[in-house]
């Protein structure tokens, strides 16, 4: 973070049009050479007799960490956000998600090795749990059987500290007399205990809101919740869990190890923290399922990740191969992509050309998505030696759409 | 007042069914309402403690079964005798109404096929013969100078669909004020996608109707997102050919809706339709 040189200069006598212009008593030969110098931190703010009140208490804000990021992995972390919204700016750490295990549970060392086990890709994103959390501290570290992907959480440690509370306020008391005692790497926990999702919510959203917008340092570090003991009812957990990741807690503990739930939490995470200005793509080329011959159908879309992968997973779900033609479109959806002229009858030969698609295949049928059909002479004519038929408009249509072709 | 805060007075849960329950509809839905037909599963609906109970109108269903009827038995296909599919439909839509929603018990939701073709006649037709002071979903751009006189003789609501795009919104609804639609009986629909299928971008632009709202008269409206409908057309809500690591296939049908409904509530929507009776049971536990 940090104030830029124009926002630096705006401040400045040359912009004030003061007598003290370009004076050089800082040692920069103008002002806007000073502002440029600020702004990199390359030097004093006091080097400069001129600066006024304001802009050196916007320079101390500026300068003040929004939210502390506290690293758990090599590459991963929580907190370090600095935005209120997505559409704002990506958000930068995706929440850790963690399951809470407890050492002297009989069938301890069974939970652990299925939590770790535990592993999927989805869109090119591995899923797994992230951290395990230890009240406790076990008396022998656990054997991790791969410590760089899943890390251990526990109470008492000495990297960081852990302050809990039931209120934002009383939280915020506590972190500020940790900080007053010299700690420095906070952990902020609220307690949800009989709280409802609008509850927390507004409790989590106040802690946020004074992190990223007051700056206000107590509050500026990543927060944790944990799920209650008593909540026994997984969709229940999965309802507070989904709300803990839109708004605003960065790690969550769950009591419960359930597949189901966690698909669903990994795939609204994904969602929430991908980088709202640029879609998530996949790599254009030709795509084959289920070892298809040359008889097998050939289906054609772009190369933006969930049309990919919406066609991919029914495509996959056939009892029998087929190929997906996806084309180079910036990873833009179908309608996007051909309002963009990413999709356009010339680009579509030439990939088929290229991707020499007549030596994988004997039949010579193309498949569009349905939502091309006003393409479908024009490609046509692009491609005389193939027969280009409209498809569905929604991929769950593909299968009993193959059935009649 | 804190702009990021959702109203807990506000929040509403519909739960929605289908009239027909097609092929298109999962089974693990079917399960979970233990009824395989609509007017089974309304009863529950009707008890359970949903705020409103949507019925979708999902009459291409009813038309390609009518088809396949007359497909199967030549000779009759070719005598005037022959059912015209949707006029056929709309009869049959009209008894369903006057038979099961005339005097239901919570307040209801009549919405079209989300088929443009089938919804330029039938959401005016919804709008005509449902019982008054109901909410009508959804007209759009193209449809709704049709469909906003007919709301406004009966006092509906109507739902107004727009294409994930806040000045669209924005003037849909200036649009349909001007055919005479009162202010407060229009709701917000920016159109949404499924969990893991775009659900992000319903959720950011909800989240921005609901700051630019503050100063925005016309864009200060409830919010509705019919997630059911999209949660359901991702096969992880539904298939259970995925490995054992998805977990069980009626968990995730539950999971799957439970989080994109409570991701469209955090971003601000005021009511959410759902199409799992355990995802309201779930939300109500929690709101």
């Amino acid at each position: 973070m940090g104030l830029s040189a124009m926002q630096i200069f705006k401040h400045l006598p040359a912009a004030t049009k003061c007598p003290a212009t370009n004076c050089m008593a800082c040692g920069c030969k103008t002002c806007m050479a000073f502002a440029i110098k600020l702004a990199a931190k390359k030097i004093d703010i006091n080097s400069c007799p001129h600066v006024p009140n304001e802009l050196r208490e916007l320079a101390l804000f500026e300068n003040k960490v929004q939210q502390h990021a506290v690293q758990f992995l090599p590459n991963r972390a929580a907190g370090g956000e600095t935005v209120m919204h997505r559409h704002e700016k990506t958000f930068v750490n995706p929440t850790i998600i963690a399951c809470e295990l407890n050492p002297k549970d009989h069938d301890f060392s069974d939970k652990l090795a299925r939590v770790q086990a535990f592993r999927y890709k989805r869109v090119g994103q591995e899923c797994g749990v992230d951290a395990v959390f230890f009240e406790d501290s076990p008396v022998v570290e656990p054997q991790l059987s791969d410590s760089s992907r899943t890390a251990v959480i526990t109470r008492n440690n000495a990297q960081y500290t852990i302050i809990s509370g039931r209120t934002p306020r009383e939280i915020a008391q506590k972190a500020q007399h940790a900080l007053d005692n010299g700690k420095k790497s906070l952990i902020l926990e609220l307690d949800i205990q009989g709280k409802t999702i609008p509850e927390m919510v507004e409790e989590l959203t106040q802690i946020r809101r004074r992190a990223i917008i007051d700056r206000d340092a107590p509050y500026t570090h990543p927060v944790m919740v944990k799920l209650p003991y008593n909540l026994r009812d997984l969709n229940q957990v999965c309802a507070i869990a989904s709300a803990l990741i839109c708004k605003y807690a960065n790690i969550i503990v769950l009591q419960d190890f359930d597949e189901a739930l966690l698909s669903s939490l990994f795939a609204l995470r994904q969602s929430i923290f991908t980088n709202p200005q640029k879609p998530l793509q996949v790599e254009a080329g030709i795509y084959g399922f289920n070892e298809p011959g040359r008889h097998a159908p050939v289906l054609l879309t772009t190369n933006f990740a969930l049309t990919y992968f919406a066609v991919a997973n029914e495509l996959e779900s056939l009892p029998f191969g087929s190929y997906l033609v996806v084309t180079p479109s910036d990873g833009m959806s179908v309608l996007t992509a051909w309002s963009a002229d990413k999709f356009t009858a010339e680009l579509v030969a030439r990939s088929i050309r290229n991707y020499r698609l007549c030596d994988k295949v004997d039949t010579r049928k193309i498949i569009i998505p349905g939502l091309l059909s006003h393409m479908q002479k024009e490609l046509q004519d692009a491609l005389p030696d193939w027969e280009i038929v409209t498809g569905t408009i929604e991929a769950c249509r593909i299968p009993e759409f193959l059935k009649s072709v | 007042m804190n702009i990021d805060l959702f109203s807990v007075i506000n929040t509403k849960i519909a739960v929605e069914l289908p009239l027909y329950f097609d092929r298109t509809y999962p089974d693990v839905l079917k399960q979970a309402w233990g009824a395989d037909s609509c007017e089974k599963a309304l009863e529950k609906a009707f008890k359970s403690n949903a705020d409103y109970v949507c019925v979708k109108f999902n009459v291409n269903a009813g038309m390609e079964e009518t088809m396949a009827k007359q497909a199967k038995s030549p000779d009759k296909a070719d005598s005037d005798l022959q059912i015209i599919p949707f006029s056929a439909e709309l009869e049959k839509t009209a008894a369903f109404i006057e038979k099961h929603l005339k005097n239901a018990p919570k307040p209801l939701i009549l919405r079209g096929a989300n088929d443009m073709a089938a919804d330029a006649m039938l959401v005016p037709f919804l709008a005509k013969h449902a019982p008054n002071e109901c909410i009508i979903a959804f007209a759009d751009e193209f449809t709704y100078e049709r469909i906003v006189p007919e709301c406004v003789k009966r006092g509906h609501r109507l739902v107004l669909r727009s294409p994930i795009d806040i000045n669209i919104a924005k003037e849909l609804n200036i649009l349909a004020m001007s055919k005479g639609i009162d202010e407060d009986k229009i709701l917000i629909d920016p159109d949404t996608g499924g969990l893991g299928y775009g659900l992000e971008y319903g959720y950011s632009i909800i989240e921005k109707i609901k700051q630019v709202a503050k100063d925005e008269e016309m864009l200060d409206k409830p919010v509705i997102a019919f997630i059911g409908e999209e949660i359901y057309k991702a096969k992880e809500a539904k298939s259970d050919m995925f490995n054992h690591e998805w977990g069980d296939c009626t968990r995730r049908a539950q999971s799957w809706e439970i989080a994109g409904a409570t991701a469209m509530l955090c971003a601000g929507a005021d009511t959410v339709v759902v199409w799992n009776p355990e995802t309201v049971s779930a939300l109500k536990g929690v709101l």
